[in-house]
């Protein structure tokens, strides 16, 4: 873990280095000695080798650098602030995502065939290629401006204001999710050990639940780890559409301003996440099949 | 003095184009006089929701640069002067008009307000004056802003490290009382003590804060109007509450401001649509939208679009038929109606509308220079024909430089077709590519056409002087003997002291440039909001932040 982590920062700092032109939001007005002197304020005049160990020995004491877009905000305090919304609305999305569209997906796969099914899984296909602002600005519009029941935006209203947004965030994992569940479960509903459980009378619902979504939940699984990274560190559209303080635009906004510290700061912080959810995934393999084994070191059988 | 205080006020108008944005109401206008006569009127509620389109990037007024800071920090400090509602600069924290001292104007006496506060109840000195100015020209502090105020004595010395910041032509003789010196007499010196960059700082509070100031609500100090609060340093909300310290209080009618960033211009049109903002900005197609509604408000900015040529580069450019025929081949007219419509004005010359007015009789820049890029298809491609026989070719090929927005892109896009059908085998090669790359690629000299830009401060000599043959971001690397003699006398004593020659010398500046096509003036940008009709008192600026609500008031 660590060593990917290390991995990533060092590639990303010196990738960073390319970046044409320098972090100076006024940057057309300055003149070259008075980027020399601001460079030299940032340590950026220092050779890149020494500027990544000063960063990275920051790092290991807990210190992030400071934002040179925000003033010289503490990265740390840039994550701190903006990075609970975004957190909330990904945590609920993913709720709101995976539990509809696992019912989406079990309703078309036992109905196969049928209107159901084709609505649903039409309605999975309109999800999986409709990018998500563009549901954001459809549920703003009718829920918000038409029939007034949900807040317009803002972050003033308790869970009220995180409806709209979760729920547009949520469009892409329940469109994924449905469409993963049903064709496992169209496989694992006509195998050998389904057709036994049902022969021995159990009712169909209890097979698909019991038997058949325990099987047929691993691939999504796999895929919900690194879905689960980019809900938590926010969207930049949605957030800004419902105007949202999270942090998912900050990313965008460091790189297009050259905002070194920032970036490396939210770099560590997407990759961390990353890797923390894949060890997650791997521990709910085993959870959720016991066939499948954390194995250390290699095993004679 | 009694002379050149008022040609300073004269050509103040020029600086500012203040809009009372009270509409046609008969009830009251931007001024304070009149807006005291309609206190009967005034709503119970005195709170206004205000919007802006960014972050604050930084409370520090010091480290300021740009707008949305600008306009946000004019909300809760103060400096020695500011802009009123009949567009003249009234003293602020100074008790009057900078006195000269000497023959030369080049240093001044400055007497300030007896009894000043801070908002924390410290006296605000002349000390505190010293303080941030000294703080602005620190290299330590990195301050972006600090060469807009070169002409103060030192002041470029210091922010370059070469000498100390006790040396900065700054000096508090008393509390109340403070001697300043510029290298060259200014005439916009009373304007530029109104940006926020040269506000005071308390340096008791500064140094408690170390680098941690303007980082929050909890670490800024106001002494403006209001004070700042709730603003956690990078939210999308906050809140100013009546500072009641501020020495102009009685004319304060709001008690609250809340202040919400919004992003995305529909959002903010439904949120003010339903009530829950006074203010929504506008921009592209909403411009298109509301442009007729009562409650559009667009305010002209100094920012000015040009298409430049890498005349050092290419050798196609540098002849004088070919820059002239690409010039004449495009519509501005067609180009901000038709292309951009979002509010901007077609240029007519490189300095744009609003920033100078004459001293003779007060006519803005523009009025008086008349049309100076404009278009005529027919002379174009016959400059064409005639540059094809000098450069001995009929194809050119260009590539076009453009940011990879959605607007440059289609400015780009309307470049191209304007010039390629006026000029029959001349070809534009569109790029678009990240702003800070094309940036660097106009900073190396080494592009052919590039869509460039220049905002204004107050002297509008920084639009022509971009051509100086040694200035660094003279991108076409125009050299000009004559030219550079042109600018020399603008910025010499003589004519800073003499603002008719200097007016006139503006003028030639201008005429010179566009006469050679050494550059291709575009378009002029602009602000655009919508705003609450029962909002009253907004004055609106060309120059600097473009509204100031300080004195606002909501009525029934």
């Amino acid at each position: 873990m660590i060593v990917t982590l290390l991995l990533i920062s060092s590639v990303t700092f010196l990738l960073m280095q390319k970046l044409p032109g320098s972090p100076y939001g006024n940057e057309e007005k300055l003149t070259n000695v008075q980027k020399a002197v601001m460079n030299h304020q940032y340590g950026l005049d220092k050779p890149v080798v020494v500027q990544y160990l000063y960063y990275m020995v920051g790092v290991a004491k807990g210190n992030l650098g400071v934002s040179l877009q925000f003033g010289n905000q503490p990265v740390s305090k840039i994550i701190a602030t903006r990075i609970g919304p975004s957190v909330q609305l990904g945590i609920q999305a993913l709720i709101i995502g995976t539990v509809v569209g696992i019912l989406f997906g079990i309703i078309s796969a036992r109905f196969q065939n049928t209107w159901l099914d084709t609505s649903t899984s039409l309605f999975a296909i309109l999800g999986g290629s409709v990018p998500n602002f563009v549901f954001a600005v459809l549920l703003q519009l009718f829920f918000a401006i038409d029939l007034k029941w949900l807040p317009i935006g803002l972050w003033d209203n308790g869970f009220a204001s995180s409806i709209l947004p979760s729920l547009a965030l949520a469009i892409t994992p329940m469109a994924d999710s449905a469409r993963f569940i049903r064709t496992e479960m169209i496989d694992v509903l006509h195998s050998d050990y389904i057709e036994l459980a049902r022969s021995t009378g159990v009712d169909e619902w209890t097979v698909a639940f019991r038997y058949g979504l325990r099987n047929a939940v691993i691939p999504l699984i796999t895929i919900l780890g690194p879905m689960v990274a980019s809900l938590l560190t926010g969207s930049l559209v949605v957030e800004q559409i419902f105007a949202v303080p999270g942090i998912g635009e900050q990313f965008t906004k460091s790189i297009l301003s050259n905002d070194y510290f920032t970036i490396m700061g939210l770099t560590i912080l997407y990759s961390t996440l990353l890797v923390i959810v894949i060890l997650i995934v791997d521990i709910l393999y085993v959870l959720i099949d016991p066939r499948i084994r954390l194995i250390g070191g290699t095993r004679d059988e | 003095m009694k002379k050149i205080s008022k040609r300073v006020s004269a050509l103040l108008g020029t600086l500012l184009m203040v809009v009372a944005l009270t509409g046609c109401g008969s009830n009251a206008s931007g001024s304070n006089s009149s807006s005291k006569s309609s206190t009967g009127n005034l709503a119970s509620k005195q709170v206004l929701n205000w919007v802006t389109t960014a972050e604050i990037p930084t409370a520090d007024s010091v480290k300021e640069y740009d707008t949305v800071s600008s306009e946000q920090i004019d909300i809760f400090a103060e400096g020695l002067y500011k802009i009123n509602g009949k567009n003249d600069p009234v003293p602020a924290l100074a008790a009057g008009k900078p006195q000269p001292t000497n023959s030369a104007k080049t240093q001044y006496i400055i007497n300030l307000k007896k009894g000043l506060k801070w908002s924390n109840g410290a006296p605000l000195t002349a000390n505190d004056f010293v303080f941030a100015w000294r703080r602005l020209f620190d290299p330590k502090t990195a301050a972006q802003n600090a060469s807009v105020y070169f002409n103060i004595k030192n002041a470029q010395a210091i922010s370059e490290g070469k000498k100390s910041v006790d040396q900065l032509g700054i000096k508090a003789l008393s509390d109340t009382k403070l001697q300043i010196d510029l290298i060259n007499p200014d005439p916009y010196f009373e304007e530029k003590l109104s940006s926020e960059n040269l506000f005071p700082q308390n340096e008791k509070f500064v140094n408690s804060k170390g680098s941690k100031y303007g980082s929050s609500s909890a670490d800024t100090l106001s002494n403006g109007p209001f004070v700042l609060t709730d603003w956690d340093g990078t939210g999308l909300t906050w809140k100013y509450v009546k500072n009641k310290y501020y020495w102009d209080k009685k004319n304060i009618h709001l008690n609250q401001i809340n202040v919400q960033v919004l992003k995305n211009t529909s959002t903010g049109v439904n949120l003010f649509q339903a009530g829950k903002t006074d203010a929504a900005p506008l921009d592209g197609d909403f411009v298109k939208q509301f442009q007729k509604d009562p409650r559009y408000h667009n305010v002209l900015a100094l920012r000015a679009t040009n298409l430049e040529f890498g005349t050092s580069s290419n050798k196609y450019l540098q002849n004088e038929n070919l820059r002239k025929a690409i010039s004449l081949s495009i519509n501005r007219e067609q180009l901000v109606n038709n292309v951009l419509d979002d509010g901007s004005r077609a240029a007519t010359g490189i300095i744009p509308k609003g920033i100078a007015k004459s001293p003779v009789d007060g006519k803005d820049f523009t009025e008086v220079a008349g049309n100076q890029s404009p278009y005529n298809k027919a002379e174009a491609t016959q400059l064409w024909n005639k540059a094809k026989k000098e450069l001995g070719t009929s194809k050119i090929a260009f590539t076009l430089l453009t940011d990879d927005s959605t607007g440059a892109g289609n400015v780009g896009q309307y470049l191209q077709s304007q010039i390629e059908s006026a000029l029959p085998g001349v070809t534009i090669n569109i790029s678009n590519v990240p702003a800070k790359v094309r940036f660097q690629k106009m900073m190396s000299y080494k592009f052919d056409l590039a869509l460039g830009g220049w905002t204004g401060d107050f002297d509008p000599v920084s639009f022509p002087q971009q051509f100086y043959s040694t200035f660094e971001h003279n991108h076409a690397q125009f050299k000009d003997a004559n030219y550079d003699k042109l600018i020399d006398k603008i910025n010499s004593p003589a004519d800073l002291k003499n603002l008719e020659q200097r007016w006139n010398d503006l003028l030639a500046a201008q005429k010179y440039l566009l006469d050679r096509a050494v550059v291709v003036p575009l378009d002029q940008g602009s602000e655009n909001y919508l705003i609450n009709p029962k909002v009253k008192g907004i004055v609106t600026h060309n120059l600097g932040a473009p509204f100031d609500i300080t004195r606002a008031y909501l009525v029934k």
